[in-house]
């Protein structure tokens, strides 16, 4: 019997542009469909982070988003209830960016690619409106790698996420019933759990199940057992069969709104009555008709693959013979690319092991760099770097090397008699960076090497953020000043009083206030009315006098400030801090703030 | 000229015997000190500082130390002063008449996740590059410092190793084994000598007292006075490979100019250095 995992990304547009650009987590995202006269229809739309207080209220994004605008709502209208629901605030600072289906299949298509990790047949879904969010994976069999359906599942999600990006799995008989319960993950209970499904229960005219529903944590995997999607899955509501939203009124029509009452139909009333399309989608989720998975399709990245003829013991082989494999392997990936003129961005290294005696599912390296390379020597020692630090099983059964990513290899002419040409010098050491980069990352992981870039925010721990290196860098040069443009410095003694909050473009030059940031920031202010640190003296409703951190004291000769900053109202809990450069008798410059609230006084960094 | 013979017959006149040695192999140490200043050297932006420096500069590939107030968790201005030489060592050569132009990328490797950029930032122009690494464990420190070492794109790597700024002092002493640390810093060199990078190691005063690889340690202290903008600090060359044969003053005064940092390398040679108090005439002079 056949089994299915479905993967939904909620919002798929959306949070593929977020990958790209996380400082847009920040912001509304409004993904939006130029219609013929002018108009704009929001195709997708989310807020990853919205303010805390949001949360606070219990207004989580994603119930805001399902309350209140659907895809297909005109831009303006949007706008309206989102200025309802988060203030206009939002509005301002909300990013409209054009919707592009193609650059999001395409991704989706990577994704899949990706994807293969979890099973060989992986295909996306045919969406009837054009922009598929989900991915269908053929997993008969594979379970057993991962330790369970339930296991997969949960590892599906988990890696997803290890990736930042939102996903909810699912696992049933047909894809059908799979892309049902992946759509409402809640809704349906842990297999092996003594609980039934709340919705069914919800639907039998249990009413307490709704308030434990609330209480509990979300779910975001979900598994039907084998042939028990007709039982476990009447509860949900007919738009999980996927059927247009005529269809679906139709129903509502005669009084039916789950699966359940469609399923209790007679399937001759349902052919006269409905539209055929309800028909097969029944059928599809029954399993009576089977619903082919379509492979990603477009130009086919390169992979190879070696298995040996009987299982390898690892303590039998070398790691040089290994690598070795692994070059030739790499050697004919790039062979095919390096003719398109293009380079690995990524690749994908799979040790298959143990797939007859025990399941084990297989050791998978990702190897991803920051520009593409063709370079083979580079992806070796890359590839290296990262199985050195890896325990390999006892067996070893095969070894596959898939490109999942390539780009375009900027070439550069080299001169006849070496050098001399100062940008050719630098593109040389640009790449040898890139190469640094991409071995620091592979070892340190990928979120431990970035290139810090400001932003306009007031709070100092938010100014900056750390981008990915080798990407443009999108607000570089917004508050540098020009060559020629000299910055006033600012020398403030008096009360220097201003809120800013979320800030774009030009409002972003007064992000860093120049010698006014400690080179050292702990992670979180240091209290000083504890054992860490005290404040001893201070004037009233001014500068510190004299405080002790650790075991010294420190005696202020000179105070500059107060440098007042102010979160306002709509970013949650209201921060009021007035910053002091205090200056010490042996000249030790340290940054601390009062708090305004209750007038504590914290340390937040040394001009080391 | 004084020249040590194998025999360890120090002579006024030459080698008397020279014990199956060929005399080409025996170098004096002045023939030694001429030769290693022969060697380019990149300005520092500080002319002070260059006056310290036994080269006259930082020489591509060596190491130098920073050594700062306390036990690290200062605000003695060890870290800012380091980064502000590191940018303008990412400047190119261009502007110090350099014939070949400097690699323009800084690596700082931060092990405490201290590091707080938008401080440097504004120094920054979009020629010079900052890339930031945090390990989490001393041998992926270790680890990172070499690598950024060994590359020939990189023009300086700022560190502090074995420095972990912790909130209560008692916890801060150095971490990792001595050793461990004294061969690092061995491998640092090599792979800088090898590449031409320059690593600035940010490190407590404590560590005055461990062997160094560094070709100068120079030791940071801040000075009262000053404004906002501009931070008084008293420099020492306080040991290293090199600083045996500076006959000249071991101290001198900078004020480091926090607006610019280092930026602008039309101005910065004018502007940023010169402005110590009476000491700027340093020089130093072999024995």
């Amino acid at each position: 019997m056949p089994r299915f995992m479905t993967i939904w990304l909620p919002r798929w547009p959306v949070q593929r542009r977020l990958l790209q650009k996380p400082e847009l987590r920040r912001v509304p995202v409004f993904v939006c469909r130029r219609e013929r006269r002018g108009s704009m229809t929001v195709v997708s739309w989310a807020w990853a982070e919205p303010p805390p207080a949001e949360r606070r209220k219990g207004m989580t994004s994603e119930r805001s988003v399902r309350a209140t605008i659907p895809p297909g709502m005109s831009l303006a209208e949007a706008m309206a209830v989102l200025a309802i629901a988060h203030g206009s605030r939002a509005c301002h600072v909300a990013e409209v960016q054009p919707d592009d289906p193609l650059a999001d299949h395409e991704s989706l298509e990577r994704l899949a690619r990706w994807c293969r990790r979890f099973s060989p047949v992986v295909g996306i879904e045919e969406a009837a409106d054009g922009s598929p969010e989900c991915l269908h994976l053929d997993v008969t069999g594979t379970a057993g790698f991962f330790g369970g359906e339930e296991s997969l599942a949960r590892t599906a999600v988990w890696t997803l996420a290890a990736r930042g990006l939102h996903g909810r799995a699912a696992i049933a008989d047909t894809p059908a019933a799979a892309w049902a319960a992946a759509h409402h993950t809640d809704s349906v209970a842990p297999p092996g759990g003594a609980a039934p499904p709340l919705v069914v229960r919800r639907a039998a005219g249990g009413a307490s199940s709704g308030v434990r529903l609330a209480s509990r944590r979300r779910r975001r995997w979900a598994v039907v057992p084998r042939g028990e999607a007709a039982t476990l899955l009447v509860g949900l509501s007919v738009a999980a069969l996927r059927i247009d939203a005529a269809t679906a009124a139709a129903l509502a029509e005669v009084g039916i709104d789950t699966i359940g009452g469609v399923l209790a139909l007679s399937a001759r009333s349902l052919a006269s009555r409905f539209p055929p399309l309800l028909s097969r989608r029944l059928a599809e989720f029954r399993g009576t008709v089977s619903e082919p998975i379509v492979a990603p399709g477009g130009e086919a990245l390169p992979q190879e693959s070696h298995s040996f003829d009987f299982p390898v013991r690892t303590a039998d082989i070398d790691e040089q013979q290994l690598i070795d494999l692994i070059e030739r392997l790499l050697g004919r990936c790039l062979a095919p690319l390096v003719a398109r003129g293009e380079g690995v961005l990524a690749v994908q290294l799979r040790l298959e092991h143990g797939a007859r005696a025990i399941a084990v599912a297989p050791t998978v390296i990702d190897v991803g760099l920051f520009r593409p390379t063709a370079s083979l020597p580079h992806l070796i020692e890359l590839v290296r770097l990262r199985l050195v630090r890896r325990r390999l099983p006892a067996e070893l059964d095969g070894v596959a090397v898939e490109v999942v990513a390539a780009g375009t290899v900027s070439c550069r002419q080299r001169l006849l008699f070496g050098g001399g040409v100062g940008g050719l010098e630098s593109a040389d050491a640009d790449a040898e960076v890139a190469m640094l980069l991409d071995r620091l990352a592979g070892r340190l992981g990928r979120a431990a090497v970035f290139e810090p870039q400001p932003v306009g925010d007031a709070q100092p721990e938010h100014a900056w953020i750390a981008m990915p290196p080798g990407i443009n860098r999108p607000t570089a040069g917004i508050n540098r000043p020009k060559p020629g443009e000299n910055r006033p410095a600012r020398l403030v003694r008096g009360r220097e009083s201003r809120s800013s909050d979320i800030v774009r473009g030009q409002a972003a030059s007064r992000a860093v206030p120049v010698g006014r940031r400690p080179i050292w920031m702990p992670p979180r202010p240091v209290p000083l009315d504890g054992p860490e640190g005290e404040m001893v003296a201070v004037a009233p409703d001014g500068p510190p006098a004299r405080f002790r951190f650790g075991d010294t004291l420190h005696h202020i000769v000179q105070a500059y400030g107060p440098e007042r900053i102010e979160t306002a109202w709509w970013r949650g809990p209201t921060m009021r801090r007035d910053y002091y450069v205090v200056e010490t008798e042996s000249g030790e410059r340290f940054w601390v703030f009062r708090r305004l609230q209750d007038g504590g006084w914290f340390l937040h960094g040394m001009f080391a | 000229m004084v020249t040590i013979t194998p025999a360890g017959t120090i002579t006024k006149n030459g080698p008397v015997f020279t014990m199956g040695v060929p005399s080409a192999a025996l170098v004096s140490g002045g023939d030694l000190l001429l030769r290693e200043r022969a060697r380019p050297v990149v300005p520092s932006g500080f002319r002070p500082l260059d006056a310290l420096l036994p080269a006259g500069g930082i020489r591509p590939g060596s190491l130098v130390e920073w050594l700062a107030e306390g036990h690290g968790v200062s605000g003695g201005g060890a870290a800012t002063f380091a980064f502000a030489v590191a940018c303008r060592l990412a400047a190119g050569g261009g502007a110090s008449g350099g014939d070949q132009a400097r690699p323009r990328t800084i690596v700082v490797v931060d092990r405490s996740g201290w590091f707080h950029p938008p401080a440097v930032l504004p120094w920054l122009d979009d020629e010079r590059r900052l890339v930031v690494a945090r390990p989490s464990r001393d041998d992926d420190e270790i680890w990172a410092i070499d690598q950024a070492l060994r590359c020939t794109g990189v023009a300086a790597v700022l560190a502090w190793p074995r420095m972990k700024p912790r909130v209560s002092p008692s916890a801060s002493r150095p971490a990792g084994s001595f050793q461990q640390w004294s061969t690092a810093m061995r491998r640092w060199q090599l792979a800088a000598a090898g590449s031409g990078a320059i690593g600035l190691f940010v490190r407590p005063r404590a560590a005055i007292g461990e062997p160094s690889w560094a070709e100068a340690r120079i030791a940071v202290s801040s000075k009262p006075g000053g404004t906002l903008l501009e931070r008084r600090l008293r420099l020492t060359l306080a040991g290293g490979s090199w600083s045996a044969v500076t006959g000249g003053q071991r101290i001198a005064d900078v004020v480091l100019d926090l607006a610019r940092g280092s930026v602008g390398a039309s101005r910065s040679g004018s502007n940023m250095s010169g402005m110590s108090s009476g000491k700027a005439g340093v020089v130093c002079r072999a024995s």
